[in-house]
């Protein structure tokens, strides 16, 4: 009879433990991380009565948590892989705004319209407001490159500072990631199991990582996480190291550069670091690359091919120009004056493009005749008109030619990367909706669980209820 | 395949992010009319859009320059005529002066010829806008200084010089410009000359016209010696030749002009026609670029509203099965 109560305390015992699993489970329905639990039963040893084996109830067969570690691995791939195309797509969007492209006002216009007033004072370079127009075009010019350059270089200093942001956070995350192997692995020693809402933290940490690094996870036999990426192991047991960015500047070059190194906890240096995909790659991608205006990549470099431009046009302006007289010019040989100078002591950029000052002062004295005294002459005017037909000029395009390769690159590079970015959210997607399928909380699973454990529990109670009657019967059979 | 929480709602966020973005894009490609939001959304077509736009700056460059040179050469042609009109009344003028019955008027005739000279003069000296379309490439005023005699800024001026025995009356047309002929831009690789020159109109050195009239005056107001011609006094046999032979020097100078004149209107013509060429190839170049680079409203209205349905079932669909769970049904 006792062993009726016993058998019946266990089943109650159990469909207890049962309902706090799924009591879990439901109020983890939306815990980013969190992986299901379940209630492992197996029947009691049976034990020898009379001739026969009589089993003894019901017991814990422990508490499942459905986590996948193939599953991980690839979501976190994919993850880092999403994270560097959107960062680039985010990155290739502004560099669009900066350009004005789709737009009315861009580099493209800026030239149009430079020519028009070429053209324009060509018609009647003796004509002070054709003069005025024709300053006011090339000042106009200078200015959307200018504007152009500089948004460019405000781009890398946000590069720059979210690099500096991602790799702060990505230092917490390490130094995370190590505390909570530590945690998991004294639970380990304490209860021989590890602490499943440490491993679901550990998880979204990792999750977390790998936005912003690619990484590869080695679980220990201790429960603990080891972090590896390209070679390096960032995490192992409690201790993580930490990234730091450099800054490196090229005195011959005057090339700006940076990189990712990676240290000891004492400050020392193990190396540099050079993730292959996630957030900081892309940063540092193009903070070397793109926006480097003195880059010697043969990738793409929208800054530096936007100062090509500036100074190879300012070039052949200036050089035609050269021969040509302003309208109250005298003497035979022409004065050697240019239209486009620098704003610094360096060679013309996209940043430092603007009108010789003088010309602004006084526009008599833009070269647009080729004999001093004969201010209806136009064969220096006409000349500086033509540069817009030149197939030579750069390339063997025309300046406009030579700016519609510039954005057809930045088309294509940001065409690419959308189609990256939809073809990896997609299968980033599948490999989420399977994770989710094997470890996400279903409702309807855990309110069948609900009733199962309801019911199995009023069973159990059943059982010690008639039990207890029957003792009773058999303590009264006596009196 | 287990359906989780998570499942339905990360779906049905992902889809109505994705629903709200598209409808929000064909938005602002009918608010704004441009069919590209980004370079990236259709960069094959990039290379083209950039070619039309670059195509037609530049047409419209050429095309406002043949519109001035056109009102330029319609300047020109309008002093022309008035000159080969001059012409031709100096002609008739000299053609009188040789009948008999006007032997004993050439003092009278010669006052009539010396305002032809300035008839021309005021012709030659047609200005469009700010520039002296008859005196080359220094064609304004600033660049025309007089040195004395000469007082005006303007390329051809009658000047009083000392009188001597082959000028008596020391009357002479200076010519301030150069004949350097002016050109314009009006296609790739393609220049137009403005205008005309002087020497095209007035002969050698732009003033030999001008020579050949004030040696008429001079014949027709002076006596052979010098002295002053009254009315009534009658020319000498040598006069008589000298003036034959400026009527043909005449004749033959405004032969010249008219063919200067047909010539600047070949020249305009070609320019109109070209300027229309232009007209014809910017409507063909925009309507290019207007397939490419504008929305195609219609396209883009029906878009919108097949993503605004969408949208709204999406909403609707996400709703009722959110809304049903085996927990409204346990009591």
């Amino acid at each position: 009879m006792l062993r009726s109560l016993e058998i019946g305390k266990r089943a109650l015992l159990l469909s207890q433990r049962g309902l706090d699993v799924t009591s879990n489970n439901i109020a983890n329905v939306n815990t980013p991380g969190y992986a299901r639990q379940m209630l492992m039963t197996r029947p009691g040893e049976a034990i020898p009565v009379g001739g026969d084996r009589l089993g003894m109830g019901v017991l814990s067969a422990g508490i499942r948590h459905f986590r996948d570690q193939l599953l991980d691995r690839d979501l976190r791939a994919y993850t880092s892989r999403l994270s560097y195309y959107q960062q680039d797509d985010a990155l290739l969007q502004r560099i669009e705004a900066a350009l004005g492209e789709p737009g009315e006002i861009t580099i493209q216009t800026a030239l149009q319209n430079f020519f028009d007033a070429a053209s324009t004072l060509a018609t009647n370079p003796a004509s002070m407001s054709n003069r005025q127009l024709f300053v006011a075009r090339a000042a106009d010019l200078a200015s959307t490159f200018n504007r152009t350059g500089s948004a460019l270089e405000q781009l890398r200093t946000s590069s720059f500072e979210r690099l500096t942001s991602n790799v702060s956070r990505v230092n917490q995350l390490l130094s995370a990631l190590a505390e909570t192997n530590q945690r998991i692995a004294g639970t380990l020693n304490t209860s021989g199991t590890p602490d499943s809402s440490l491993v679901d933290r550990q998880s979204q940490l990792l999750d977390e990582l790998s936005r912003y690094v690619d990484i590869t996870v080695r679980r220990e036999p201790t429960g603990t996480a080891t972090v590896i990426s390209k070679g390096a192991m960032l995490v192992s047991e409690n201790t993580a190291l930490t990234l730091a960015v450099t800054r490196s500047l090229d005195s011959t070059s005057g090339e700006t550069t940076i990189g990712l190194t990676l240290q000891k906890n004492d400050g020392t240096s193990v190396g540099s670091f050079s993730p292959a995909s996630g957030e900081l790659a892309s940063l540092v991608h193009h903070y070397n690359v793109t926006l480097n205006p003195l880059t010697t990549s043969n990738e793409f470099s929208i800054a530096r091919e936007l100062d090509k431009l500036a100074s190879t046009f300012a070039e052949h302006v200036n050089t035609i120009a050269a021969t040509g007289f302003g309208l109250n010019d005298t003497g035979s040989s022409p004065p050697g004056r240019a239209i486009f100078a620098s704003t610094s002591s360096g060679p013309i950029r996209a940043t430092t493009l603007s009108v010789l000052p003088a010309l602004v002062a006084d526009p008599a004295l833009v070269p647009t005749s080729s004999q001093a005294g004969t201010p209806g002459n136009n064969d220096i005017i006409r000349a500086i008109a033509d540069v817009a037909s030149d197939g030579a000029f750069l390339d063997s395009l025309t300046p406009e030619g030579y700016y519609a390769s510039i954005t057809t690159r930045l088309a294509e590079l940001g065409a690419r990367t959308t189609d990256k970015v939809t073809t990896t959210k997609t299968v980033l997607e599948q490999v989420t909706n399977e994770r989710e399928a094997f470890g996400g909380v279903n409702l309807d699973e855990e309110a069948t669980n609900l009733i199962t454990y309801q019911r199995a529990f009023e069973a159990a109670a059943r059982v010690i209820s008639v039990t207890s009657d029957m003792l009773a019967t058999l303590v009264n059979l006596g009196r | 395949m287990r359906i989780t929480l998570q499942s339905y709602t990360g779906k049905l966020r992902t889809t109505l992010t994705d629903l709200t973005a598209r409808q929000a894009q064909q938005q602002a490609r009918i608010a704004t009319g441009e069919r590209l939001l980004r370079l990236s959304d259709a960069p094959t077509d990039i290379p083209n859009i950039v070619s039309y736009r670059s195509n037609i700056a530049k047409l419209e460059r050429y095309s406002s320059t043949l519109d001035s040179a056109l009102a330029e050469n319609a300047t020109v042609e309008s002093a022309l005529v008035t000159i080969g009109q001059t012409m031709t009344d100096t002609h008739t003028l000299g053609i009188d002066v040789l009948q008999i019955a006007n032997h004993d008027k050439w003092a009278v005739i010669a006052q009539q010829v010396l305002t032809k000279i300035r008839t021309l003069i005021e012709a030659a000296n047609t200005s469009h806008g700010d520039v002296f379309v008859l005196s080359g490439t220094k064609n304004t005023a600033a660049s025309l200084t007089p040195s004395p005699p000469e007082q005006m800024s303007v390329p051809f001026e009658l000047v009083a010089t000392t009188p001597s025995p082959s000028n008596p009356s020391g009357l002479e047309v200076r010519f301030k410009g150069n004949i350097e002929p002016r050109y314009v831009q009006t296609g790739d690789g393609n220049t137009e000359q403005v205008a005309t020159t002087a020497d095209a109109v007035f002969g050698t050195g732009g003033t030999e016209v001008f020579d050949t009239l004030i040696t008429l005056y001079n014949t027709l107001a002076f006596h052979p010696d010098g002295t002053p011609r009254s009315e009534g006094q009658l020319p000498t046999a040598e006069q008589l030749d000298a003036v034959a032979a400026l009527v043909k020097r005449i004749a033959d100078a405004s032969g010249r002009i008219q063919s200067t004149t047909s010539a600047l209107g070949i020249r305009t013509e070609r320019m109109a026609a070209q300027r229309e060429q232009i007209d014809q190839d910017l409507t063909r170049q925009r309507e290019f670029l207007s397939r490419l680079a504008d929305t195609d409203v219609a396209a883009a209205t029906m878009q919108l509203q097949r993503d605004q349905i969408a949208y709204e079932y999406s909403l609707r669909i996400g709703a009722r099965i959110m809304n049903l769970s085996l927990f409204d049904f346990l009591r």
